[in-house]
């Protein structure tokens, strides 16, 4: 006869080993493959090397470039998508009335994120997409949004914020409707102002919910691609290319297997030094 | 109905009337193909009803954008996924691929007179520039449908109202002059392709024309990169500048599809664009420019002249699960037949065939309506005038190809000098070049 715990590890074995065929070994290989200068166009290519890393990756102005990339688009998308999401989602606390337009708010986040990236791509050409039409009124002319740097770069934000903000609303409201009311009670009824009881007694009180959902948001604003791939590619002149689509070119258009690899391990990296603290702090959290 | 059946099986005489090759042997079975949205993919699918009829095999065609189709084939062949036989292959293409192992050689095949009906294939009518483009060390490794080179479309009027001489377009000093000349009153002086990876199919013309080169002498095997000399520097300076200052909104991103409306819509002077767009630059119902405009071949400079050249071709995939029936469907579709069928119904003017050139039905649909200069005239001058090694069929071509290209938009956004930009691409092709064992 098994003890419970043994019972329990059994019953779980055949999930947890189909998880790390389809998570955990695709990822070791992914480091085997990044040790060697595999390309599609070389035969022979296939043996360990260290040239990755110690050649290429650090002299590849490109793959700075796509860090510095990724880097805006978690700290700049990621902002603006938490902090409007939890505007909206207060005004919606508060002011109940407004509900009626939740089924509104959602519809983005149900949009294909490649039909995202079409859709504002359509709406940003100058002279027929329309927006340029509405800016007129304010007295901005036209900008060819796409084939600037810098417009490019901000459309892109401009179209992730519009996708996923309804996300952080959703998930923070029903945070705010969760809390405790007695604490806002009394903030109110003491004469506590309004940024005083979000500041003081909202936010940390939701601060779980909140981490999660900064979690969630810095991983997709990493794995931004579709949107980037229809709007720009990557363009112009690299300036909107995260590293997953640098990956992507690499591995999928050169045949640059090995060199991909490697990118991705770095990509990786990146990825565990932004959510690492988030998901400690988020651990402390629940377990105060 | 009954008559459309009957047009229907007369065109398969030709097909059942001939010998020794066996069309039913394959009856039930099924071939996989892979390809392009191009218009002689699109137009074969609604042919492939014929081919079931005739064979009793049922082609299933996948359709890619181009992007998408390059990455799908790549991954297929190089996994040996045997989840298609027939590919499509663009003619750059076929040298690695073939290299690789990747593709069924096609001369065991042609030999074989069980499958190859000898009158169908008619190999020689095949325009010879075009299979050298498939060849691989000696192999023949696929059959080309498309052949590919860019022409000069200018609107005859515009010119004459701005007392420009055509003949003028013949030179790059000339074309240059007049693309700033007839900017002006919200028409644009010229479009070309601006998207990097697109633009050098355009920019060749100018740095091969001003004397310029990508290597050192591909002939001869020599792959030491030349992106840094004079005359390459001037020649991207040149194209950067028409791309900024005297092109529609937008051109830095241009890519062939938009070059095609920007003429159509008829706010532009000059575009450089592919022959085989013709059609659909001069499409009766989007086209406002249809009648107005005059044809060329692209201009010479110091360096000659050198319009662009590539093709388009199928292959079958090394390990193909369904190799004869998908060799029966090759010589089908490359026919003469077929291909002047698709000729005259859909826009696909880039055929692969000399016979049907100068098929006196083709050359009815296709002769444009001009102001100026003659459509197939400078189609056809083109080709013969075109080089296979336009740009070099080399592996780390699509690398070095983007980084050009980038580098050209960074030229065109006032990022970079010229200079500036071509060093650095000079120093990139030579890291790609090494990296793939072409230089030392």
């Amino acid at each position: 006869m098994l003890s419970e715990k043994s019972t329990y590890r059994l019953m779980s074995a055949p999930a947890l080993l189909l998880l790390a065929a389809l998570t955990v070994v695709p990822i070791l290989l992914l480091f085997v493959l990044s040790f060697t200068p595999w390309s599609l166009l070389v035969p022979g290519s296939f043996k360990f090397s260290f040239v990755n890393y110690a050649e290429r990756m650090i002299s590849d102005e490109n793959f700075i470039q796509s860090v510095k990339v990724t880097f805006y688009f978690i700290i700049v998308n990621t902002f603006f998508q938490m902090t409007l999401g939890f505007l909206i989602a207060f005004l919606l606390f508060r002011y109940t009335k407004l509900r009626i337009l939740r089924p509104v708010i959602v519809i983005p986040m149900l949009v294909p994120p490649a039909v995202v990236g079409l859709m504002w791509k359509m709406m940003l050409i100058p002279g027929l997409g329309g927006i340029d039409y509405y800016l007129g009124f304010l007295g901005i002319p036209s900008i060819d949004w796409l084939s600037n740097p810098g417009t490019a770069l901000a459309a892109v934000t401009i179209a992730s914020v519009w996708e996923w903000t309804p996300f952080v609303i959703v998930v923070l409201l029903a945070g705010l409707d969760s809390l405790p009311k007695a604490p806002l009670e009394s903030a109110v009824v003491d004469g506590a102002s309004t940024l005083g009881i979000i500041l003081q007694i909202i936010i940390p009180l939701l601060k779980p919910v909140i981490l999660v959902v900064l979690l969630l948001r810095i991983i997709e604003s990493l794995a931004i691609l579709p949107v980037v791939f229809m709007m720009t590619g990557g363009g112009p002149a690299r300036a909107t290319e995260a590293i997953n689509l640098y990956a992507y070119h690499t591995g999928l258009e050169y045949l640059d297997i090995g060199y991909a690899a490697s990118i991705l391990v770095a990509f990786i990296f990146i990825l565990l030094v932004f959510c690492t603290p988030i998901i400690l702090s988020s651990l402390k959290a629940d377990y105060k | 109905m009954k008559n459309l059946l009957g047009v229907a099986l007369l065109s398969l005489l030709p097909f059942t009337a001939s010998h020794a090759v066996d069309w039913k042997k394959y009856d039930g079975q099924e071939v996989n193909m892979i390809c392009v949205t191009i218009t002689w993919c699109s137009a074969l699918e609604k042919q492939l009803d014929d081919f079931k009829a005739l064979t009793g095999v049922t082609v299933n065609l996948d359709l890619f954008e181009e992007s998408a189709a390059h990455q799908k084939v790549r991954t297929e062949l190089a996994s040996k996924s045997g989840a298609y036989d027939v590919v499509w292959v663009q003619a750059n293409w076929s040298i690695p691929y073939a290299k690789q192992g990747w593709l069924t050689p096609l001369q065991p095949l042609i030999d074989n007179a069980d499958i190859t009906d000898a009158e169908i294939l008619a190999f020689d009518d095949l325009m010879p520039s075009l299979t050298n483009l498939m060849r691989f060390e000696g192999d023949l490794y696929g059959l080309p449908f498309f052949a590919a080179t860019i022409i000069t479309y200018y609107r005859a009027d515009l010119l004459e109202q701005a007392g420009i001489d055509p003949a003028q377009l013949d030179t790059i000093e000339g074309f240059y002059d007049a693309v700033k000349t007839l900017h002006k009153d919200g028409i644009a002086g010229v479009a070309m392709r601006g998207h990097p990876d697109e633009s050098s199919w355009h920019q060749t013309v100018f740095m091969k024309g001003l004397g310029g080169g990508y290597v050192e002498d591909i002939k001869s095997e020599k792959y030491q990169p030349t992106f840094n000399t004079p005359e390459a520097i001037e020649a991207a300076g040149m194209y950067a500048d028409m791309i900024a200052n005297y092109s529609p909104e937008g051109a830095v991103n241009f890519k062939f599809s938009d070059v095609v409306v920007a003429m159509q819509q008829g706010n532009t002077a000059i575009i450089m664009e592919g022959a085989p767009l013709g059609g659909r630059i001069n499409d009766p119902e989007k086209s406002t420019v249809r009648g107005k405009l005059g044809y060329a071949m692209v201009p010479k400079g110091p360096g000659g002249r050198h319009p662009a050249f590539t093709g388009h071709g199928v292959a079958l995939a090394a390990d193909a699960p369904n190799l004869e029936p998908a060799w029966l469907f090759l010589q089908w579709a490359l026919s003469k037949d077929v291909t002047l069928k698709i000729a005259l119904e859909s826009n696909h003017v880039a055929v692969s065939r000399d016979s049907v050139w100068k098929d006196p039905a083709f050359i009815e649909k296709w002769n444009l309506p001009g102001a100026g200069g003659d459509f197939l005239q400078s189609f056809q001058d083109s080709l013969n005038a075109a080089d296979p090694d336009y740009r070099p069929r080399i592996s780390g071509w699509g690398e070095i190809n983007r980084a050009y290209g980038e580098a050209l938009q960074t030229i065109m956004l006032g990022q970079k000098k010229a200079e500036t930009a071509m060093t650095d691409v000079q120093s990139k092709a030579e890291e790609v070049l090494k990296r793939l064992d072409y230089i030392e």
